[in-house]
């Protein structure tokens, strides 16, 4: 028979993958180069939708996604360019500032584009896995190994190549990095790339499963500032757990209480987390920012 | 009675030990220098002193009150003023905004239009102070901590990076304010400054004091001129 | 010195709020309720920039403290029978009050965590104020806020009134935000913003400057709530998401030109005129924030106010524009 709390367990866990994809990306950016990358939510939202405008011009769906992937990946690497690098000298403030405007920016693009009403991508998988416990579709499947892959293709990129190597340096400290030689042009461009390809990725993933709409990619940005938090910034684990546990307390919250505090306890965790632990759960020492 | 009486003070980091015990008394009045080398300790024991930092043993009397040390507001409001490593200032903001913000901190402002001339800010007041050269910069920090009428300032590096000509100003400087009553606790890595301006001085190795007399005796004292001065004078 | 300052500030803000009030009655309905809403906007930017521009903080709950106000004026006159003139202070003491609890809890972080922190209170209130259904309406919004009373002897219809009203908590609010920022506890704001550690070395009570600021921006967000919430007759939770209200209080403060309190009305005037003035639909016009909020931000992240400064230091010395120095420090 079904058991409740674990169904709803897989459920939370499908939903976490999701906010972890998210998180993974926007920790990576901010780790190394100390951006809070409001914006990467729309990075997310427009995974979704190029891989929604391709589909419906009777593209593959997994050619659509890895096309919709590539096309992110370049506009990442474009609003670090406009975005980011004008304000790396200003004030922190200032590149708070900059990616909120950033990302309202590419939301109502999306706006002016689509339109606001939502819409779904047809699912490429369709069909569940029953077994004597729970219930799952196969599409929350695809979405629980992304996870899984991306997170260990991060770590391979950054643990295994030259690249990687240099990514890391930068984050630990950027002058020493920059005095070794280190070139700040490639490590930027690699880790926005890998940034928004992990997002867009999330996003077409999501939309497979969801409707979306342009500010679909609010909500998860929010929440992947919370799993952040509670990962400690930086911290790849942190993300990767972080989401999960965030995705499970969200599904459990509207399971046994109410649906409509699933997100105020969300941000209530953040409000709490921060407060009582700024250094999260995975990470070690911080930033100060 | 002496104004400042240190009594064992020391602080450990984790494992580290910072500053270790160490007991000096400062006269009302002098102007007591610190020595020692990079490392040894100096602006721990300052940060101690006037309340950035806890010690884990040891206490302080100032004034005849025990107690100490207190946290830094508590520290200003009885008179313990410090400026920083080759002293700061707000630095977007003009040095007429920076003295203004140094008086409503205090509820008895020194006499503005006084330290405005003695520091020889009159040319400078609406410029921002990132912009002023480094030594006006200098005497901008130090007037915002004066403007508190401090009874003791904790002075620390004011002269690093001063040519000649601009560390005479500043030795003459800090003698004109201790005339006025100002007692001055200096610390600097400038030998020939500290020297030419401190009635006694203490000289921190490694986190303990090494030694503590008059200035004639510290340039006589074998193990301080193995430590520090002869190193010194080695560089120099 | 700063005592005629202040007095030349208060009877040229004085002279303004007249001009304004005399050309603005003027103008047909439309407009006039263009010029309201500019106002309420205007006072929230205000107040913002105590926080934002003067301390240094970027509060993102401020969407929902302006939302606190407009529901606890709705309440109180729609359910409770309260007279406008008094709701309005009691809006705005709630939104202080619970400014305070944020500040409380959000000042334990700073830099980007105090940013985040404020992110998850303002999403909180936002959907606090969809879930109190029993209070607030929930997402169809609270109906039947009565309009601010109009006292008999004022020859001006209801929209004249509210727009006199908001023109005159501009003011007052423009007045109480100069003597805020002259007073000691400005000084001590303004050297939080600009160094905390030197602030405190100086024994300046950090706490207690940046709680002050908080307050006070939150009460007078309270007061524009309240007014909104009467003017307008009706609110919805939309009106006061993070994304919505409070990036709009960002863009309205840094186009505006951050801790100088007469760049943020510019700010408002200009971001509330421009659509209109272009007619475009009100899609356009977040963009349009967007787009101005990322342009100032890297090209003149002092805003409109340093423009407009150096524009007429041109002006009177005829001299050729020089632009500002490429290092330039913003507040």
């Amino acid at each position: 028979m079904i058991d409740l709390f674990v169904q709803q367990l897989v459920n939370g866990l499908a939903l976490g993958s999701t906010y972890a994809l998210v998180a993974l990306g926007l920790t990576l950016i901010f780790g190394v180069l100390l951006i809070p990358n409001f914006a990467h939510g729309e990075f997310y939202m427009l995974g979704a939708f190029l891989t929604y405008a391709m589909v419906l011009a009777g593209m593959n769906f997994w050619l659509a996604m890895a096309l919709a992937v590539g096309a992110v990946i370049l506009l990442g690497c474009l609003v670090d360019r406009l975005a980011f690098k004008p304000v790396e000298q200003a004030p922190p403030l200032s590149m708070m500032i900059s990616a909120l405007a950033a990302s309202i920016i590419l939301q109502q693009s999306a706006m002016l584009i689509w339109g606001g009403e939502a819409r779904t991508i047809p699912a490429p998988v369709t069909g569940v896995l029953r077994t004597p416990f729970f219930i799952v579709t196969w599409m929350q499947l695809i979405v629980m190994a992304s996870l899984l892959l991306a997170a260990a293709g991060v770590w391979l990129v950054l643990n295994r190549l030259r690249l990687g190597l240099a990514i890391r340096a930068v984050a630990q400290n950027r002058d020493a990095a920059l005095l070794m030689g280190i070139s700040m042009f490639q490590v930027r461009l690699a880790t926005f790339a890998i940034g928004a390809a992990l997002g867009a990725i999330a996003g077409a993933l999501l939309g497979a499963t969801f409707p979306i709409y342009p500010t679909m990619g609010v909500n998860p940005v929010l929440k992947a500032f919370v799993v952040l938090v509670l990962g400690g910034i930086g911290s790849l684990p942190g993300a990767v757990f972080g989401g999960l546990f965030l995705g499970v307390v969200e599904v459990m919250v509207a399971g046994y209480i109410s649906s409509e505090l699933s997100d105020i306890g969300a941000f209530a965790i953040l409000v709490a987390v921060l407060l009582l632990r700024p250094q999260g759960f995975f990470g070690q020492a911080q930033v100060e920012r | 009675m002496s104004l400042l009486e240190l009594e064992k003070l020391g602080v450990r980091f984790g494992g580290l030990v910072a500053v270790q015990d160490v007991s000096l008394a400062v006269e009302e009045g002098q102007i007591y220098g610190l020595l020692g080398p990079n490392g040894a300790g100096k602006t721990t024991l300052v940060n101690m002193i006037s309340g950035l930092i806890r010690p884990t043993s040891g206490s302080l009397r100032f004034a005849g009150e025990a107690g100490g040390p207190w946290p830094i507001a508590d520290a200003v409001s009885r008179g313990i003023v410090r400026t920083f490593q080759q002293t700061r200032a707000f630095l977007g903001l003009s040095v007429r905004e920076n003295l203004r913000i140094a008086a409503a901190a205090s509820g008895r402002a020194a006499d503005a239009a006084e330290l405005i001339e003695a520091f020889g800010l009159g040319p400078v007041l609406d410029r921002p102070a990132g912009d002023l050269p480094y030594a006006t910069l200098r005497h901008l920090g130090i007037a915002l901590a004066l403007t508190l009428k401090p009874r003791l300032l904790l002075l620390d590096e004011p002269a690093v990076g001063l040519t000649g000509g601009e560390v005479d100003r500043l030795a003459r400087l800090i003698r004109d304010w201790n005339l006025r009553g100002v007692t001055v606790l200096l610390i600097e890595h400038n030998v020939r400054f500290l020297m030419s301006l401190a009635d006694r001085v203490a000289v921190l190795d490694r986190g303990r004091l090494l030694f503590e007399g008059t200035a004639a005796d510290c340039q006589r004292n074998p193990e301080v001129i193995d430590v520090y001065l002869g190193r010194r004078k080695e560089d120099a | 010195m700063p005592r005629t300052d202040l007095l030349r500030v208060t009877v040229a803000a004085v002279a303004l709020f007249l001009v304004a009030a005399t050309l603005a009655l003027r103008l047909d309905d439309y407009l006039l309720y263009v010029v309201t809403l500019g106002a309420i906007f205007a006072t929230l930017a205000v107040s913002f920039d105590v926080l934002l521009g003067y301390t240094g903080y970027l509060s993102l709950a401020h969407g929902a403290l302006f939302g606190v106000g407009a529901y606890a004026c709705g309440i109180l006159t729609a359910h409770h029978g309260w007279p406008f003139w008094a709701a309005l202070p009691a809006a705005g003491l709630v939104a202080g009050a619970a400014g305070a609890v944020i500040a409380l809890l959000a000042f334990r972080t700073r830099g980007l965590y105090f940013a985040v922190l404020t992110l998850g209170i303002g999403l909180i209130g936002h959907q606090l104020f969809l879930v109190l259904a029993g209070l607030t309406g929930g997402v169809g919004g609270f109906v039947g806020i009565p309009s601010p009373g109009r006292p008999d002897w004022v020859p001006l219809d209801q929209n004249g009134w509210n727009a006199l009203l908001a023109l005159a908590l501009l003011l007052a609010t423009f007045l109480a935000a100069q003597l805020f920022v002259r007073s000691r506890l400005g000084a001590a704001c303004l050297a939080v913003r600009e160094d905390l550690t030197l602030a405190q070395a100086l024994g300046i009570r950090v706490g207690q400057a940046r709680l002050a600021a908080f307050v006070f921006s939150a009460i007078f967000t309270g007061f524009a709530g309240a007014l909104f919430a009467a003017i307008s007759n009706f609110v919805a939770p939309e009106s006061f998401t993070v994304l919505g209200a409070g990036f709009q209080l960002v863009a309205l403060v840094v186009v505006g030109g951050m801790g100088t309190l007469w760049g943020p009305i510019l700010g408002a005037a200009l971001l509330t005129a421009l659509p209109e003035a272009l007619r475009v639909a009100s899609g356009y016009s977040l963009m349009a924030y967007g787009v101005l909020l990322l342009v100032f931000v890297i090209f003149a992240p002092r805003g409109l106010a340093s423009l407009a400064t150096a524009g007429l230091a041109r002006l009177r010395t005829g001299a050729g524009f020089r632009a500002a120095p490429a290092g330039e420090r913003r507040p």
